[in-house]
């Protein structure tokens, strides 16, 4: 087994972790854990050796679920992604998971808009800090703070934390 | 204090300086100490929702998905700008991590199938043979040449093969034919190899990974032949 696969072994119940907080659900999340292997082992060429294998994998898996939220809203299933980018929030993808049961962490995940929920799955649940974030979506550091902090104040709002 | 410090302070992403000011009031004031609680509480109640996902042992399909990936060796497509007795170690390592014969062979230039020319792995001897002479139609001797495809930006010839060892890919170079994908077969050392067709199958789908072109036709075949496998351009 060469290096990268053991890297990629090693790193995979983190990226199930990860993969679970963006679909919040089982089945899902190694479904989209299954593409984003397959795709990565196909690039591994285009990894850079030395660069941080994590977060190149969590990229990966984000890009992949966008993917999959797109072809759900082609094939009619609502969820809040806006043609121009990822950044309207509109939470209507949240009748998707309503369909299961879900404990009330993941139902406050769930309301919120993809674009905050990714950030509060890198910060959060994955640890990152907010630079590797922005880094990683490649956005500017206030976006990241700024998604995060509505993020925070909307699952206080449904989880009761706020007074 | 805004949401946003409350958070940074809590996350761990407020400077030292602003830090400790930060701290000298949450003494001193009961409702700041109040959000910060409720942050914090916020943010342990997400982690800890999702660590037993970390935790769990990880479903055999995706581990196998890495792990069988890993029965095809990519050799290195270029050779080290100079003799490297470590790229040969590796190279090595690589191919006998996957059960490939290649590694044992490799001392034995004049004889191995695979021989190593200034860390390059090139076909040797009777593997040599068949991908300069034998066309997919006529299989003979110990080897079967399967498809012929251009690959890379130069549309270097490629060929894949089968044979007592497993099954691989060889590109026509100025070295000779590079060996850029072996896969062990079946049928050696007492069964351990189990992936059986599963070498060939294997290869297959890299060949195609690997193509920039049509894979060549009989007549096509025979005509890269007598040209002596010359690169087809682009």
């Amino acid at each position: 087994m060469t290096g990268f696969e053991r890297d990629l072994l090693d790193l995979l119940p983190r990226l199930r972790r990860f993969a679970r907080s963006l679909t919040l659900d089982v089945a899902d999340a190694d479904d989209l854990c299954q593409l984003a292997l397959e795709r990565a082992l196909k690039a591994e060429s285009q990894w850079a050796e030395g660069t941080r294998l994590d977060s190149w994998m969590y990229r990966i898996i984000r890009n992949c679920w966008i993917d999959e939220l797109r072809s759900r809203r082609r094939r009619g299933e609502s969820v809040a992604i806006d043609a121009a980018g990822f950044d309207l929030p509109d939470a209507a993808d949240r009748q998707i998971e309503a369909r299961i049961e879900l404990t009330n962490v993941d139902r406050a995940m769930a309301a919120l808009p993809p674009e905050q929920r990714e950030v509060i799955a890198l910060v959060l649940v994955e640890g990152l800090a907010y630079r590797e974030a922005a880094e990683l979506l490649d956005l500017p550091m206030g976006t990241i703070t700024s998604r995060l902090v509505r993020g925070r104040q909307a699952l206080m709002d449904i989880l009761g934390e706020r007074a | 204090m805004s949401d946003e410090e409350i958070m940074a302070y809590v996350d761990g992403e407020m400077p030292p300086l602003e830090r400790l000011r930060f701290e000298k009031r949450l003494r001193s004031d009961p409702a700041l100490a109040e959000s910060v609680r409720r942050h914090r509480a916020l943010a342990d109640s997400i982690t800890g929702h999702f660590a037993p996902v970390a935790e769990a042992p990880v479903p055999e399909r995706l581990a196998a998905l890495v792990a069988q990936h890993s029965n095809v060796i990519a050799l290195p497509v270029k050779p080290p700008a100079k003799k490297s007795y470590a790229g040969i170690a590796a190279a090595m390592a690589a191919a006998l991590v996957a059960g490939v014969m290649v590694g044992q062979q490799l001392p034995d230039a004049d004889r191995s199938p695979i021989a190593d020319r200034a860390g390059v792995l090139v076909a040797n001897g009777d593997l040599a043979e068949a991908l300069n002479q034998q066309l997919a139609s006529s299989p003979s001797g110990a080897y079967r040449i399967g498809v012929s495809f251009p690959s890379g930006q130069n549309g270097t010839l490629c060929r894949t093969f089968s044979g007592p060892g497993g099954a691989g890919i060889g590109c026509r170079e100025a070295a000779g034919w590079t060996v850029r994908r072996y896969v062990a077969g079946s049928g050696s050392e007492g069964g351990v190899y189990r992936q059986a067709g599963s070498a060939e199958a294997a290869i297959m789908g890299q060949a195609q990974d690997m193509m920039t072109g049509e894979p060549l036709d009989a007549t096509a075949e025979r005509r890269a032949r007598d040209s002596k496998w010359q690169a087809v351009g682009k």
